[in-house]
């Protein structure tokens, strides 16, 4: 039973490692993903801004990869990374476009925005 | 006496057939374009307020062109659309504005396509200067519903007032009043933010 188990528990999270994936985009906010923050002046840098949406405006952080934008299942972790360029890596749920975090890191010397 | 008596029951009799009519009843609903799907109608519609959809109309957009087809015709002047997953946008983006602003809207979504951030700023910023930026019409209203899914959307809105500065409206430029500011003023993005919409 124990082996049973064991190898149960083995099987979930050899499961789990294999689906999560590695996302670099930028980190912005749902209310205005996609363009520069600097013309709304909700702050005095895009970061700033992109903060004052989340708080003001009860905007949710988001991660920008190219066109695609992906809603992050953290809400708490994005805000030091706000309109910065990061490495995300979390489980994707294709329908809901959410990716469930498992970690989030500065990418700002990463080459490229490709996942 | 007799005729002062007739005079009031008849003044009573039409006051309450005019009191037993009620409320007016409602206008009926638009029918579907044909081949329209009753479900895409249905759900690009949780974009506008619940009192305009009923006669809002309701588009669908093409991505090869940025056209669209009419999947209900209304008769206000709201027009819904599902921008669900299209580029820029969340797994679930609904959204509504005066049909005036459709120009807008296309225009908007062909900026989305450019994968690279800074050209898109860079593109939209000329077209701002050149003149070739579509204005939405002033005082017009932009309503979202967006989110991962239905259940976790939430709404947005904001009023286009496009060119309008501080100055013309005496409302600030910036949101740290806490109330309601100009965001993008002096620009046709300028519209009205509102704290907690």
């Amino acid at each position: 039973m124990k082996v049973l188990r064991i190898t149960l528990l083995a099987a979930l999270s050899l499961s789990a490692a294999q689906g999560a994936q590695t996302f670099t985009g930028i980190i912005v906010d749902d209310m205005c993903a996609g363009v520069g923050h600097a013309p709304m002046r909700m702050g005095p840098t895009d970061a700033e801004c992109t903060r004052a949406c989340v708080l003001s405006h009860g905007a949710a952080y988001v991660l920008e990869v190219g066109k695609d934008i992906y809603t992050l299942s953290d809400q708490t972790a994005p805000a030091e990374f706000a309109a910065q360029k990061v490495r995300v890596v979390g489980t994707l749920d294709a329908r809901t476009r959410t990716i469930r975090v498992a970690s989030i890191s500065s990418a700002t010397d990463a080459a490229t925005d490709a996942r | 006496m007799k005729s002062i008596i007739s005079t009031v029951l008849g003044l009573l009799a039409l006051s309450m057939s005019v009191l037993a009519q009620g409320p007016a009843a409602p206008l009926p609903v638009p029918p579907l374009a044909p081949g329209a799907s009753q479900a895409d109608v249905d759900k690009a519609l949780l974009g506008a307020p619940e009192r305009l959809r009923a006669q809002a109309t309701v588009i669908k957009w093409k991505t090869a062109d940025w056209t669209y087809d009419t999947l209900r015709q209304g008769t206000n002047q709201i027009v819904c659309f599902d921008k669900s997953g299209l580029p820029g946008q969340l797994a679930y983006s609904l959204e509504c504005t005066h049909a005036a602003n459709l120009p807008r809207a296309a225009q908007n979504m062909k900026f989305e396509m450019e994968t690279d951030r800074a050209k898109k700023q860079a593109a939209l910023d000329a077209a701002e200067k050149d003149g070739t930026r579509a204005k939405p019409m002033f005082g017009s209203v932009w309503y979202h519903f967006m989110g991962a899914d239905a259940a976790s959307a939430r709404p947005h809105m904001t009023i286009a007032v496009p060119g309008a500065t501080a100055a013309a409206l005496g409302l600030p430029d910036n949101g740290r009043s806490g109330g309601v500011w100009i965001m993008n003023a002096g620009t046709s993005t300028a519209h009205l933010m509102t704290p907690g919409e």
